[in-house]
C-alpha cells in the first residue's frame, strides 16, 4: 500500500500541457474540485471522475490513477462496506466516488507539479518565504518518509516482528515507533542541512522556472468552476 | 542456494532496465556483491528478498520460487542500508532477545553481545545509539537470528576500523552454514569472502573466488584495484588478496631465504 502511495503521489517529469500549466492555476483548480466534490451528488461526482481521467490522459499519468486506487483499495472497500450498512448503496457509492475523485485530483496535481515550482509561484505572488518553504519541503520529504515506512514494514515482516496479513495486522505499533523515530531524525537532518546552507536567510530567491497562463490552465478552471455553478443551480 | 534465472527488472514508470538478464547461483558461504554506484546491487538484494518482483525470469531461495517477501519469512533476513528501520528495541539487549525468540535461534543474548563486543551497550535504548552503534546492532540482530539466508546492504558504512575488521571475522565464522550476501563498495571487506559477484549496469560481469575476480582486468576496469592487489601486481605477486595473505607470503619468503 505504501509503495503504491509513494509512486501514486510522486512527480512524473514530462512535457505535457498539464505540466506546463501555471502551478497556481492547477492548485486553484484542485481547490475548486475539492469543494465541488464535497457537496456533489453521485451524478456530478461521476463527472468529476471523468474530468480526472481526462486530465490524467492529457498529462500521460493514467497509471497514477491506477496506483492511487490500488493504494487506497482497502480503506475504500472498508468505508464502502460500512457506508452501505449504515446508509444505503447510493450513499455508499457517493462517498466512495468522492474519495476517489479527490484523491485522483490530488495525485494528478502531485504528478504534474514540482514542489519547488509551486513554492516559487506562491513566493512570486507575495507569500512569505518561510510559509512558502513549508509545503515545498513537506512534499520533498514525503517520498523519503514513505520509503522509510515501506522499508520498515518489509524489514520487520522478515524479522517476524509484524504480520501484515489482512484483515488483522499484528505488531503495527512496533512499526509505528520505528517510523516515527525515522521521520523525526529525517526532519532533524533536513533542518541541519538547510541551516548549513543558510536557507531562508536571503530576502528572496531567484526564480528559475518559466511558466505562464495557458489556454488549458484557464479552460480547466472554467470547467471546474462550472461544476460549482451546476451544484448551486441543482440545489 | 539462491538461484536467479534470466532476471530482468525495471522500476515502475521507468523505461530503463535496472537488472538485465541476470542468471547466477549464489552458494552457501559469504558472498560479496560488488559494483559501482547505480549498478543494481541494492535492487538485486531487494529482488532476492522478494520486495520487487522481476518482470521476467524468477528467483529461487532454498529451492522455492519467490513471488513476494512473504515466501521468505522465517528463512531470510534483510538488513537495509538504513539500519534504523530494522531495529525495534527498546534496548539493545531486548532487540537481540526478540529476534532470537522469533527465529528459535541457537544463540543466546549473552553470546551475541560477547561476539560483537557490545555488552556495554546492552541496556542502552536504541534511540540513544550513535549511527555506528545502530548499524552494529542491526548486524548483530541479523546474525543472531541464525536465519539460513542473510542479506546485508552496505553494512560497514560508518563503522570504525576495529569493528569493521571484527565484523569480517564474525561474518566468516558465523556464515559457514548460511548464505550471506553482502552488497558493498568497501574493497577492504570484499577480499575476505568465498565468492564475489561483480555487477555493472544491471548485468553480472563476473563471479568467482576473490583471487579470480580481484585480479581480473574487468574488475580493475569497473571497480578499481584494492591496495593490496595493486601492490602485489606491481611487485609481480599473484593470488594474494588480503594483508594477512601478503604477510604470510613475505614471512615464507624471509624464512626460505634465511
Amino acid at each position: 500500500m505504501f509503495r503504491e502511495l509513494y509512486y501514486a503521489f510522486s512527480l512524473i517529469r514530462r512535457e505535457t500541457i498539464v505540466h506546463r500549466t501555471h502551478p497556481l492555476l492547477k492548485f486553484l483548480g484542485l481547490v475548486i474540485l475539492f469543494i465541488a466534490a464535497t457537496f456533489s451528488n453521485l451524478e456530478l461526482l461521476t463527472i468529476i471522475l471523468v474530468i480526472d481521467i481526462i486530465e490524467a490522459s492529457l498529462s500521460r499519468a493514467l497509471d497514477t490513477l491506477y496506483r492511487t486506487i490500488r493504494a487506497l483499495l482497502l480503506p475504500i472497500a472498508l468505508i464502502g462496506f460500512f457506508a452501505t450498512i449504515l446508509y444505503n448503496v447510493y450513499r455508499a457509492l457517493e462517498i466512495v466516488f468522492r474519495i476517489i475523485g479527490v484523491s485522483w485530483a490530488v495525485a494528478i496535481f502531485a504528478a504534474t507539479t514540482s514542489p519547488s515550482e509551486f513554492s516559487m509561484a506562491l513566493e512570486k505572488l507575495g507569500f512569505p518565504l518561510k510559509l512558502v518553504i513549508i509545503p515545498e519541503l513537506s512534499f520533498k520529504v514525503i517520498p523519503y518518509v514513505a520509503r522509510d515506512i515501506q522499508q520498515t514494514l518489509e524489514a520487520l515482516t522478515l524479522r517476524k516482528e509484524i504480520a501484515t496479513a489482512r484483515p488483522f495486522p499484528r505488531g503495527i505499533s512496533k512499526a509505528l515507533a520505528v517510523i516515527i523515530l525515522s521521520t523525526i531524525k529525517r526532519g532533524h537532518a533536513l533542518a541541519e542541512a538547510l541551516l548549513a546552507k543558510f536557507y531562508g536567510f536571503a530576502p528572496k530567491r531567484t526564480n528559475i522556472y518559466d511558466y505562464s497562463v495557458t489556454v488549458y490552465g484557464v479552460l480547466q478552471l472554467i470547467i471546474k468552476a462550472s461544476l460549482i455553478l451546476l451544484l448551486i443551480l441543482l440545489h | 542456494m539462491i538461484r536467479l534465472r534470466n532476471v530482468w527488472y525495471r522500476y515502475p514508470r521507468s523505461e530503463e532496465w535496472c537488472i538485465r538478464d541476470l542468471t547466477t547461483e549464489i552458494p552457501y558461504g559469504v558472498n560479496m556483491l560488488v559494483g559501482p554506484n547505480g549498478s543494481g546491487k541494492t535492487t538485486l538484494l531487494r529482488i532476492i528478498a522478494g520486495f520487487y518482483k522481476p518482470q521476467r525470469g524468477y528467483v529461487e531461495v532454498l529451492g522455492k520460487k519467490i513471488n513476494s517477501y512473504a515466501d521468505n519469512i522465517g528463512k531470510l533476513i534483510y538488513v537495509p542500508s538504513n539500519p534504523k528501520v530494522f531495529t525495534v528495541g527498546p534496548t539493545v539487549e531486548k532487540d537481540i532477545e526478540r529476534i532470537i525468540a522469533s527465529f528459535n535461534s541457537r544463540y543466546t543474548v549473552k553470546e551475541i553481545l560477547d561476539i560483537f563486543h557490545i555488552s556495554h551497550l546492552a541496556k542502552k535504548r536504541i534511540y540513544h545509539l550513535s549511527e555506528g552503534e545502530h548499524r552494529v546492532l542491526a548486524i548483530a540482530s541479523a546474525l543472531a537470528s541464525d536465519a539460513e539466508v542473510i542479506l546485508m546492504d552496505e553494512p560497514t558504512v560508518g563503522l570504525d576500523k576495529v569493528f569493521r575488521n571484527a565484523l569480517i571475522r564474525i561474518i566468516n565464522e558465523m556464515g559457514r552454514e548460511k548464505i550471506i550476501l553482502v552488497a558493498t563498495n568497501d574493497l577492504r571487506l570484499v577480499p575476505r569472502c568465498d565468492n564475489i559477484l561483480l555487477l555493472n549496469n544491471g548485468q553480472l560481469m563476473l563471479s568467482g573466488s576473490p583471487q579470480k575476480v580481484l585480479y581480473s582486468e574487468i574488475f580493475e576496469e569497473i571497480v578499481g584495484l584494492s591496495e593490496i592487489v595493486e601492490f602485489c601486481k606491481i611487485v609481480g605477486l599473484e593470488n594474494i588478496v588480503t594483508p594477512e595473505d601478503l604477510a604470510d607470503h613475505l614471512r615464507n619468503m624471509v624464512t626460505r631465504n634465511v
